[in-house]
């Protein structure tokens, strides 16, 4: 047997950027062991970079940050940061990956981030090295972090730079560090890793603009759209002002360019890099935010927005706050010397005029490409990359699959995509690598056990506090009186122990706080140190090693919002100190052992609908090892692919496609389908729901742990627009698909397309673009031509939606045979009948003039529209549906859950959730299906020690707190209640544990305070209000310490 | 008071886990200094502050209360931060009923990159409760 026999239950996730960051947890959830490995100094990618995301404006590093954390938390993910992948060998399931450790000169077991050493760099002000995070718009020395919230939270030095590496001499920053963690010594150094498969999710960087000059890029003020979002970033290099570069004045005019370099094939790239519209649209929202007075003008060829609320996000920039859009090719950007100002040159596409604008600040939306050595990792990889630089997938319909078995792909560097595509891709990457590795899973994840039982702490022992005031080096120690703290700590009441430290992280201190519980018989402690978001986990594991709960430690933040916000004033920041211990001790003798729970998972599924996204999650449940049942309303599975002819872009045969799958699921034992049925109800919640179908006269009840909602969209039917209704040969995209199957276009010489048919409208209900019209229209215009050569078609269109890796050439292929014109949505064509053919009038824009048009036959592309059904099933499962428009579901978060839903165990995806591709539902089927599985292969959840209790006994039943809980995680139930011979029925709220996220809003609503927010009681922090400015009065007249 | 007999007003401030406290945390690492008046709670969502616990504080002497969440639309637990500023306005009339001034309370949206943000609030609100003086509960 060769050592590449055995199928190893690890996976590596190459590229730690946000859509590395969701394979890595997914797999690591999921039961596996993890290896992120990423080239730079931290995670987080580009997306760590951005200032706000659209089309939320939510602030980009808030929602990025937790889930960076988590994954440096994780027990099963190791971190391999500054890492480069320079071998693979085996095949799928068991690979030997070497890595190289890039030498950072910094110990990172012993850097604590505290950041001295890089506060006198010399090289900073010798060299002004540019900083990479803020696009080089700042400086930073020769020993830095790449940015605040980096993970790891550690300094390296850059080697080209260092004063000490480069010319034997400097040497500042070793003697500035306490830790002892500098050492110029360090090599590189390899290292062996064996996994059952990989993930490569190297994402994108920005194509040069100053390949193409006439964009003027060497001039200071003319910015790329990433080096924006820096300028407008609150942490960044003007701390959130927008100024210009040059004399960093606020702009009052600033022009926006699109496709820089994008759908470019002579000079740049031939593919639309899918997200800048949005952006660009987005930077000229908050930049009018920041300033209302600054004129904004975006200069563009068609407007791509065709995600969830993106075309409603470019009306709003447009209307509420008057973005400017001009239709105009930028021809040249020059500058005026004096002023630094830019002129910019460019076509007017409505007139056909050359015209000018004069801004003070540029901004390019350049085209983003695959990262720098896609190529060469590529290569050492043995994946195939094409033409344009991406990753290829081996079919289209498996989006995430490589011609190297075992090695998946996903992100930016497959294609052109925006952050909720890269995250729902890459748990469907993570659940491709699951299917593979399914039976070796849980053999190399840890899972936590303890040497030390967990002590019994009563309710009435007296509590017995030690705390750990930490100097941080001289981050705390400096400014803080770290021993008079200690000395003042010492006297407060049920302090046992107190004692200073030079730093707590360190493991040796891991080693003494344990020790201080065992001696000193301890069941509370504290830590007085840093931030309880990066450390409290750490501490609170430490005590549990050494027997204490975990809910019984606590940690003061005398750092970050302590000493190093008030370093000049030493007294009222050790005053603040001893302040914050003292409130926190009094939390801490208010504070409860909190128990975990656990709640078992029946290990099946529930997909609802049996179309292409229904049965593709239905498979990867089946291949995961668990059961899954399909409940489709109609008599057979398939969905709307059974409407459609080809399929585009792989022009793959509908039928056959259907066909397959449909073999694939009555091959799986584990699945079973109910068509012809409906969902009638469903009780329970996350890991137990009970759920009944209706089928014909029989009930079926069955249990399942998850449910997958995968209901799918309809094309929305256009009676009375355009003479459809009216005129026999005014017909769908849809129905067109079964002409050209059935080859009924022989006859056919002119056709008209009439795009963005009541979708893209300025108000009512139809405002959104549904992504998918163009697509199909043009591939049908495609088709047409390949079976009919002689006829005419013509595409009325507003704007041309062919974003991602392929479609903008497909696009340019056909513009050879098919003309295409321009409409104005004020001014629509308009359908007749004359002498029994079709007359389409319309305004040409380009030239202005009243243009008619004879067609036999007129094809309306129309938006799609959820089934009829979808209120019912979100009111089945108390799940949102999107309201203003037609009832797209609702998923957790735009962004970063684009597969969940906030209520747990239930899951979303294909054109339920937004119209889409089938690609694109095939790969969201799978990773909603694996991210299901993650909680089936578990097969119990833990239910956390923060969350919120009711007293049965207090509770009126008024319901008010299920009302306000996001997260349905309030049910609620009879109890009966018997006086003498009269039985009176009351109603209560209780809460499912394995649902509440602790946020505690209920705890608040409630009118008579049966709610109690466990670990935030009303009690402590009411004590910890007290202990501040009743100072020791409250500690010290206190006897007994009461709930 | 400090030693200098000028008066620093005592404030508490409630900050929610994932923004406003993550914001004040960034302040920190930025080294953006602001006054030592602030005494921070730290709770999960800005949806936790009860009425009752502004009451509590203004009747132990606190010159000010500052909450500090996610802005809306941002909020980690859906919309708490919503819930928090409704109670909030409640909350103002109540004091306003009971003689306290309304500005010495003071909801401010500060995300995890708004480092120079929360450092701002803390000095202006210091600021503010410094010309308003000492609370004394009538």
């Amino acid at each position: 047997m060769s050592k590449f026999d055995e199928r190893i239950g690890a996976a590596m996730v190459i590229g730690g950027g946000v859509a590395g960051i969701q394979a890595a947890l997914d797999l690591a959830e999921s039961g596996f062991r993890v290896y992120l490995v990423e080239k730079s100094p931290s995670i987080g990618g580009r997306m760590a970079q951005l200032d706000k995301t659209f089309p939320t404006n939510d602030c980009s590093l808030c929602i990025l940050a937790p889930k960076m954390v988590e994954v440096f938390r994780h027990p099963n993910i190791e971190l391999l940061t500054y890492h480069e992948v320079t071998k693979v060998e085996g095949e799928a399931g068991n690979f030997e990956v070497t890595v190289l450790k890039k030498p950072r000169y910094v110990d990172e077991t012993k850097c604590k981030g505290c950041g001295q050493c890089a506060t006198k760099c010399p090289a900073e002000k010798l060299l002004k090295i540019p900083d990479e995070f803020n696009m080089g718009l700042q400086t930073r020395g020769a020993i830095y972090i790449p940015f605040p919230q980096a993970v790891p939270p550690v300094y390296l030095i850059d080697p080209e730079h260092c004063l000490y590496l480069t010319k034997g001499k400097c040497g500042t920053c070793i003697k500035r560090c306490d830790a002892g963690a500098i050492n110029y010594e360090m090599k590189p150094e390899y290292r062996k890793i064996r996994v059952g498969a990989i993930i490569v999710v190297t994402g994108f960087e920005q194509f040069d603009p100053s390949k193409i000059p006439r964009y003027g890029y060497q001039y200071p003020n003319v910015v790329t759209g990433l080096e924006f979002e820096r300028i407008m970033c609150a942490s960044g290099p003007y701390r959130g002002e927008i100024l210009r570069p040059s004399d960093k004045k606020h702009p009052h005019k600033i022009a926006l360019v699109s496709c820089v370099g994008s759908r470019n094939a002579k000079e740049g790239v031939p593919y639309c890099s899918s997200v800048c519209c949005m952006y660009l649209a987005k930077e000229c929202m908050i930049t009018k935010e920041h300033a209302p007075d600054v004129e904004c003008v975006i200069f563009k060829s068609d407007v791509r927005s065709y995600g969830k609320g993106f075309n409603e996000f470019i009306q709003r920039a447009r209307t509420e706050y008057g973005i400017r859009y001009i239709d105009g090719r930028v021809s040249l950007i020059e500058e005026d010397p004096e002023t630094q100002d830019l002129i910019v040159y460019y076509e007017d596409m409505a007139t056909g005029e050359s015209k000018e604008y004069r801004a003070e600040l540029v901004v390019l939306a350049t085209a983003l490409i695959p990262s720098k050595g896609t190529r060469e990792l590529a290569e050492i990889l043995g994946i195939n990359v094409d033409h344009r630089g991406f990753f290829t997938e081996l079919s289209e319909i498996s989006p995430s699959e490589t011609n190297r078995p075992g090695i998946y792909i996903c992100g930016y560097g497959q294609a052109p995509k925006d952050i909720p595509e890269s995250v729902a891709d890459a748990s469907s990457a993570a659940g491709k690598v699951a299917e593979l590795l399914a039976p070796v899973r849980g053999t190399l994840a840890k899972e936590m056990t303890f040497d030390v039982p967990e002590k019994e702490v009563k309710p009435d022992d007296e509590p017995r506090i030690g705390v750990m005031v930490c100097h941080c080096g001289i981050n705390i120690g400096a400014t803080v009186n770290v021993p008079e703290v200690v000395e003042y700590v010492k006297k407060l009441p049920n302090v046992v122990v107190a004692e200073a430290n030079l730093y707590s992280c360190s493991s040796d201190s891991q080693e003494r706080i344990k020790q201080l519980i065992a001696e000193y018989d301890l069941n509370r402690f504290i830590v007085a140190s840093c931030t309880p978001r990066t450390h409290e986990p750490l501490f609170a594991l430490t005590c549990r090693e050494g027997g204490l709960n975990p809910y019984l430690f606590e940690l003061v933040n005398i750092r970050d919002q302590c000493s190093w916000v008030h370093m000049h004033e030493p007294e009222a920041a050790t005053k603040k100190a001893m302040d914050l211990i003292r409130m926190t001790i009094a939390k801490s003798r208010r504070l409860k052992p909190q128990a975990q729970g656990e709640v078992s998972v029946t290990k099946k599924a529930l997909i609802i609908g049996g179309g292409v996204s229904g049965m593709t999650a239905a498979l990867h449940v089946a291949r995961e090892g668990f059961d899954a049942f399909i409940v489709e309303r109609e008599p057979e599975l398939g969905g709307i692919v059974r409407h459609l002819y080809r399929i585009f872009p792989s022009n793959e045969d509908a039928e056959e496609l259907l066909e397959k799958l449909r073999a694939q699921i009555a091959e799986q034992k584990n699945i079973k389908v109910f068509t012809g049925a409906k969902l009638v109800k469903v009780g329970g919640y996350v890991g137990n729901f009970d759920i009944e179908i209706a089928q014909g006269e029989k009930l079926h009840k069955i249990k399942v742990g998850a449910v997958i909602v995968a209901t799918g969209a309809n094309e929305f039917k256009p009676q009375g627009l355009f003479g459809y209704g009216t005129y026999p040969n005014v017909i769908t995209q849809l129905e067109l698909e079964q002409k050209l199957k059935k080859n009924e276009v022989q006859e056919l010489k002119d056709v008209v397309m009439i795009l963005c048919v009541n979708a893209r409208q300025i108000e009512g209900e139809f405002t959104y673009c549904s992504k998918i019209c163009c697509f199909e229209a043009i591939k049908n215009a495609h088709l047409l031509k390949e079976q009919n050569p002689d006829i005419n078609v013509t595409i009325l269109y507003r704007d041309i939606q062919m974003a991602g890796k392929s479609s903008e050439e497909f696009y340019r292929e056909v513009r050879q045979e098919v003309l295409f014109t321009r409409y104005d949505l004020n001014n629509p064509p308009k359908v007749t009948e004359k002498d029994g053919r079709l007359l389409v009038e319309f305004q040409n824009i380009l030239t202005d003039t009243l243009t008619s048009l004879e067609a036999d036959l007129v094809v309306l592309a129309t938006p799609m529209v959820p089934p009829d059904d979808v209120e019912e099933i979100s009111q089945f499962l108390k799940v949102p549906v999107m309201r203003g428009i037609p009832p797209f579901f609702l998923e957790a978060h735009v962004k970063l859950r684009p597969l969940d839903f906030a209520t747990d165990g239930v899951f979303l995806c294909g054109a339920a959730q937004w119209p889409k591709s089938i690609e694109e539902c095939a790969s969201q089927a799978t990773g909603a299906a694996a991210r299901a599985c993650a909680l089936l292969a578990k097969g119990k959840i833990i239910t956390a020690g923060i969350t919120m209790v009711i007293d049965e006994a207090k509770c009126i039943g008024c319901g008010r707190c299920a009302e306000v809980c996001p997260y349905n995680a309030i049910e609620r139930y009879k109890i009966e209640k018997t006086f003498e011979n009269v039985t009176l029925v009351e109603e209560k709220s209780r809460v499912i544990q394995a649902m509440c996220k602790g946020c505690g809003t209920c705890s608040v609503e409630c009118p008579v305070g049966a709610i109690t927010a466990r670990h935030f009681t009303t009690d402590q922090l009411n004590s910890m209000i007290q202990a501040y400015l009743l100072e020791d009065k409250e500690l010290i007249k206190e006897e007994t310490v009461h709930e | 008071m400090s030693e200098k007999g000028e008066f620093v007003p005592r404030i508490v401030a409630f900050l929610c886990n994932w923004c406003g406290y993550a914001g004040a945390d960034l302040a920190g690492v930025s080294r953006f200094q602001y006054p030592a008046t602030i005494r921070v709670i730290r709770i999960m969502c800005s949806g936790r502050v009860q009425p009752s616990f502004i009451l509590e504080a203004f009747k132990d002497g606190a010159d000010g209360v500052l909450v500090c969440g996610c802005h809306i639309g941002d909020c980690h637990y859906i919309s708490g931060n919503e819930y928090a500023e409704r109670r909030f306005k409640k909350t103002q009339k109540i004091l306003s009923i009971l003689g306290i001034d309304p500005r010495r309370v003071r909801l401010e949206w500060v995300s995890a990159a708004e480092g120079m943000k929360f450092s701002q609030v803390v000095t202006e609100f210091t600021e503010q409760l410094k010309e308003l003086g000492p609370f004394e509960a009538s």
